[in-house]
């Protein structure tokens, strides 16, 4: 319902019940009280009159009598006749019997004309109060006009203020919200005054243009957003050319320094081999020299050849495919082998998924992270090495457990740097190059690595590629190389 | 529809007994002390005579200069009481009282002769007066020369008629105390019937009509100074001599006023009349 209709329909029912309690009750009511009281009041004046004629009578003034009943009928209009018997019922007035009295509403009233109990005749007063309530009833449609003047009044009057001052202004209200729903803010307002209206309007009209500054300020702030993230990454991809331009130069130093101090070594090496063979027979400290040297230069070309194969590992191009990673598990174990003869290793290896990777790195890293479980649980009479994998929403993990020697965890940040090595070379052989590689290579696959453990208590190591679902790092056969610089990046 | 004032001021007035006095008239319709009473016998019900002589009392006062206060009674036998009295300074009076006030001057009179009428019923087939022996008849009241004395003493001296007489107090009661059949005839005179309505005219009928007696007279007291009193009568004649007086004039009623004096009353006294005059004021001082 509008609230034009909840307001004024109260007054038309409130109008309306008015008239219909005046026409149903009050009037009929007002009517018959008035007749009451008329004939009351006629009765009482009927008792004077009779009173009055009492002398009359005794004296025989009859015309004193016709008189007074004449002047009596002529001053009481709703008086029809009156008729004064004697006793014996003969009649005294009036002089000749009037013709019958058209039909009509009438009341008789009679009243004897006594005095100290002796009968002198008997008044009887035809009276009509037609006249008199035609005259009420006048007055009661004169009273529900001026009613009805004054509802309709009190109705147009609230319907033209309602309109003026709540209703029009309300809807423009509304359609102003409406519009600024629609992101218009330039809907016209009107200001009815001081009132409850005039001041929501000048509420709204505030509200409204706090929002508006507020959506112009967000716009600024966001433009201004925008324009330092453009910035921003315009830097980044600046600064990361450099850092990529600057990675592969120092890259194709490093390898070319690598591939270039071979050559010389190889000489230190042969040349050292030449000394060991020419030399007529060289004392122990001449041949302890000699080893040394030719041991250092060996090392250095492992030092390498691992640094070349970590850097091969950086450029070389990645191809997504759906790999079944149990069956690498099983090629790399097949692969180490060797590393196994002689020992006893329980192998637990189960759940583990198809992921989405390139094949060959995927190998590599796990021939790194198993022949690590190898060789740090080389001092247990029994070692103990589980593979799995968990599936997530995003990534799936994948780890490599073992209860080897473990390591300190607080040294856990450099487990994974170039040659970063946790154990002496004595305990354990190796340049500290292959969990770099693991980290480089589920890096470009765009995963994370990260390990558990402690010294004496095994170790876990731990690396995640990202679901097909998820990040999609390429369909079959799509190189991964982009993935890298994103992962990066992250 | 209440009682209006008017009409309990009417109704009061039946009930006193007493002289009506309305407010002294003068000419410039100031009320004065030492206005002069104008008395008048009550042919008439109260409303009509004072509808008759209010303007002609006023009238007069105005040509006259005197202050004069009309003084009416309800009934004959008040007014007898207070006329025989001499309360009255003028009083417009039964032509017998002339012979029964000695202190009473005749000023005015109708020039037209008083007759007594005796009525019935219209549809009563009465045609003689003989036939109304003991039957009752209405007059006006004992001493009302035309319509009582003269009549009671036509119908039992003349027709040998004796009837139970009920007096009605007014000539107007007795027509229609018979227009009702209430009695078998009613004493009046005349110039009375001829002031009826025309209802109660057409429902009777004069069965017999008395010898001539002078008019109803306008007399002045002796106590009145002479110049006062010609100075009324004069006031009179003039009245009757204009269509606006000769109006009010004729409401008495009245056809002529001339002089008049008591020689023209002298000849009742050898009617016999005397034997039927009451004194009822004597008889019962408390009515």
């Amino acid at each position: 319902m509008r609230l034009r209709a909840k307001t004024l329909l109260p007054v038309a029912v409130l109008a309306a019940s008015c008239l219909v309690f005046l026409y149903a009750y009050w009037f009929p009511r007002s009517l018959l009280n008035l007749e009451e009281q008329e004939l009351r009041a006629t009765e009482r004046h009927l008792e004077s009159v009779a009173a009055a004629l009492v002398p009359l009578l005794l004296a025989h003034q009859l015309d004193a009598v016709y008189e007074n009943l004449d002047a009596l009928l002529a001053q009481n209009q709703e008086w029809v006749a009156i008729t004064l018997v004697d006793p014996d019922g003969k009649s005294l007035y009036p002089l000749r019997e009037g013709a019958p009295t058209p039909a009509r509403r009438l009341w008789t009233i009679t009243r004897p004309v006594q005095v100290r109990g002796h009968d002198l005749g008997r008044l009887v007063l035809d009276i009509d109060l037609s006249r008199l309530t035609a005259a009420a009833e006048h007055r009661h449609r004169e009273l529900a006009t001026v009613l009805i003047i004054v509802f309709c009044g009190c109705f147009f009057g609230i319907a033209f203020v309602l309109e003026r001052v709540v209703r029009r202004p309300v809807g423009i209200l509304a359609h102003a919200a409406e519009r600024v729903a629609e992101g218009d803010f330039g809907a016209p307002l009107i200001r009815t005054g001081d009132d409850e209206v005039g001041s929501l309007v000048a509420s709204f009209a505030r509200m409204r243009s706090s929002i508006l500054d507020y959506q112009t300020r967000q716009r600024e702030s966001a433009e201004a957003i925008k324009r330092l993230s453009q910035e921003l990454e315009r830097r980044v991809a600046e600064r990361t050319l450099q850092l990529e331009v600057a990675n592969k130069e120092l890259e194709a130093f490093a390898y070319s320094t690598s591939h270039d101090l071979r050559a010389p070594l190889r000489h230190v090496i042969g040349f050292c081999e030449l000394l060991k063979k020419h030399a007529a027979e060289p004392d122990e400290q001449t041949q302890h020299y000699l080893a040394a040297i030719s041991g250092a230069a060996l090392r250095m070309d492992r030092l390498i050849e691992d640094l070349l194969s970590f850097s091969r590992m950086g450029r070389r191009e990645l191809t997504g495919v759906e790999v079944d990673l149990a069956r690498v598990v099983h090629d790399v174990r097949h692969e180490l082998e060797p590393e196994c003869q002689g020992r006893v290793i329980q192998w637990h290896v189960d759940g583990l998924p198809k992921v989405h990777a390139d094949s060959t790195m995927l190998h590599i890293a796990l021939v790194n992270l198993v022949s690590n479980a190898l060789k740090f649980t080389r001092p247990r009479a029994s070692a103990e090495i589980v593979i799995g994998a968990e599936r997530g929403e995003a990534e799936t993990v994948v780890f490599v457990r073992d209860n080897g020697v473990g390591f300190d965890p607080r040294y856990v940040h450099k487990l994974f740097g170039v040659f970063q090595r946790l154990h002496a070379i004595e305990e354990f052989e190796g340049t500290g190059i292959g969990l770099a590689n693991v980290r480089r290579i589920i890096a470009r696959h765009g995963g994370r690595t990260w390990a558990e453990g402690r010294l004496g208590e095994g170790a876990t190591f731990y690396f995640s590629l990202p679901n097909r679902e998820a990040d999609a790092i390429g369909t079959a056969g799509e190189p991964l190389q982009a993935n890298l610089r994103t992962s990066a990046s992250r | 529809m209440v009682p209006t004032i008017r009409t309990v001021t009417l109704l009061l007035t039946m009930l006193g007994a007493g002289p009506v006095r309305p407010a002294a008239t003068t000419h410039t319709g100031e009320r004065e002390r030492a206005a002069y009473s104008f008395g008048v016998v009550p042919q008439f019900e109260q409303r009509k005579l004072n509808a008759i002589w209010n303007p002609i009392v006023t009238e007069v006062s105005r040509r006259t200069g005197l202050p004069l206060e009309l003084v009416t009674t309800l009934a004959i036998d008040d007014f007898e009481r207070e006329f025989v009295g001499e309360r009255f300074d003028f009083v417009y009076m039964n032509p017998y009282h002339v012979l029964k006030a000695k202190n009473y001057v005749p000023l005015v009179a109708d020039d037209a002769p008083l007759r007594g009428i005796l009525v019935v019923r219209r549809d009563d087939p009465i045609d003689s007066l003989a036939s109304l022996d003991g039957k009752v008849v209405a007059f006006p009241s004992p001493n009302a020369v035309g319509a009582s004395l003269l009549m009671r003493a036509d119908l039992e001296r003349l027709h040998h008629a004796k009837v139970t007489p009920l007096y009605v107090k007014t000539h107007s009661s007795v027509y229609l105390h018979v227009a009702k059949g209430l009695v078998a005839a009613g004493g009046g005179v005349e110039k009375s019937l001829a002031e009826q309505p025309q209802a109660v005219r057409d429902a009777l009928r004069v069965l017999y009509t008395s010898r001539g007696v002078p008019s109803h007279p306008i007399a002045a007291h002796a106590r009145v100074p002479a110049a006062d009193s010609q100075k009324l009568r004069e006031a009179l004649l003039a009245m009757d001599a204009t269509p606006e007086g000769r109006a009010l004039l004729a409401a008495i009623p009245s056809q002529k006023l001339v002089r008049d004096g008591r020689a023209e009353y002298e000849p009742m006294r050898a009617w016999g009349l005397e034997a039927y005059w009451v004194d009822f004021w004597k008889e019962s001082p408390g009515r």
